[in-house]
């Protein structure tokens, strides 16, 4: 397989039973390097340094995420397409399409960027409407920082790309309709996974008080 | 190899069989007659519909056969059947 075949368009060889295994532990391992940074998924299309939590919740909150997305584009796919496509194709390779998180995972852990984060986060916290804030110094953390946020903003890119593909390929569907399904069902999960996520903390602290 | 031709070279219309040839006593007979609807296909669409054939009609045999995923497989069915509608009925 070419390799802009493999980045881009993987599903074109892998599906099914496998691209379901490989997707679940790509979700595992980016939830797993996550936690020890602090670093949630918190969303399909989130990422974000929160609250320190059990291992578990940082992985459960990427099973939330792939499972709100593949189960709603299962209803639109169909709705939409004209072809008996297989369940497991699509949860599979969307699953699989959440890979390019533990990049981010990994990207995220690189010296300097929590620092930079935190500090950048202390320089918001208690601003008052219309203070200008006092921006921590652009150090070599900042540029890590930003060099960091750029990759988020390519692999979140390119993680969607893969939703996209992984929609299109298993149900047999394009065109603008497609896209524009495609989009509204995005929204849709990213509402439902948030939902979720913020009920799954409730009950944490529920249990914790 | 020559290549069974489908379509014409020149203005890409579906071909039709005029005349066909006895080999063995060398009779011929000659009229217009229209493709059978798998002969009209192309080559690839017939060397898929054989090993689909062949398969017993499994996606899952076929996607292994020819090393790429089941959807892939499916589509490629989905893009055969499109071909064998008539024109009216085609999206």
């Amino acid at each position: 397989m070419k390799t802009t075949q493999l980045l881009f368009s993987p599903f074109h060889r892998i599906a099914g039973g496998g691209a379901l295994v490989s997707g679940m532990v790509g979700i595992g391992l980016a939830g797993l390097i996550g936690s020890a940074q602090g670093l949630h998924f918190d969303g399909v299309l989130d990422v974000h340094v929160g609250k320190k939590a059990p291992g578990w919740v940082f992985v459960v909150e990427g099973f939330i995420s792939w499972l709100s997305l593949a189960l709603l584009l299962l209803v639109a796919g169909r709705l939409l397409s004209k072809t008996a496509f297989r369940s497991i194709d699509l949860l599979g390779t969307q699953a699989l399409a959440r890979w390019p998180m533990v990049l981010t995972a990994l990207a995220c852990s690189a010296p300097g960027f929590h620092r930079y984060s935190h500090a950048l986060m202390q320089s918001l916290v208690g601003l008052k409407p219309g203070q200008v804030p006092s921006m921590p110094a652009f150090g070599a953390d900042g540029i890590v920082f930003g060099l960091v946020t750029l990759l988020i903003l390519a692999c979140t890119g390119w993680m969607v790309l893969l939703m996209w593909k992984s929609f299109s390929h298993c149900c047999n569907v394009r065109g603008g309709k497609a896209v524009g399904l495609f989009i509204i069902t995005l929204l849709l999960a990213e509402a439902l996974s948030k939902l979720l996520i913020g009920r799954l903390f409730l009950l944490l602290e529920t249990a914790a008080s | 190899m020559k290549r069974f031709p489908v379509t014409c070279p020149s203005c890409e219309q579906q071909l039709q069989v005029k005349r066909l040839t006895c080999d063995r006593c060398g009779t011929e007979v000659e009229g217009i007659y229209p493709l059978p609807q798998l002969a009209a296909l192309s080559a690839e669409d017939q060397a898929f519909i054989c090993e689909f054939v062949k398969t017993s009609g499994s996606l899952k045999e076929m996607a292994a056969l020819l090393k790429v995923s089941y959807p892939t497989v499916r589509n490629r069915l989905d893009e055969v059947i499109a071909r064998l509608q008539p024109p009216s009925a085609q999206p």
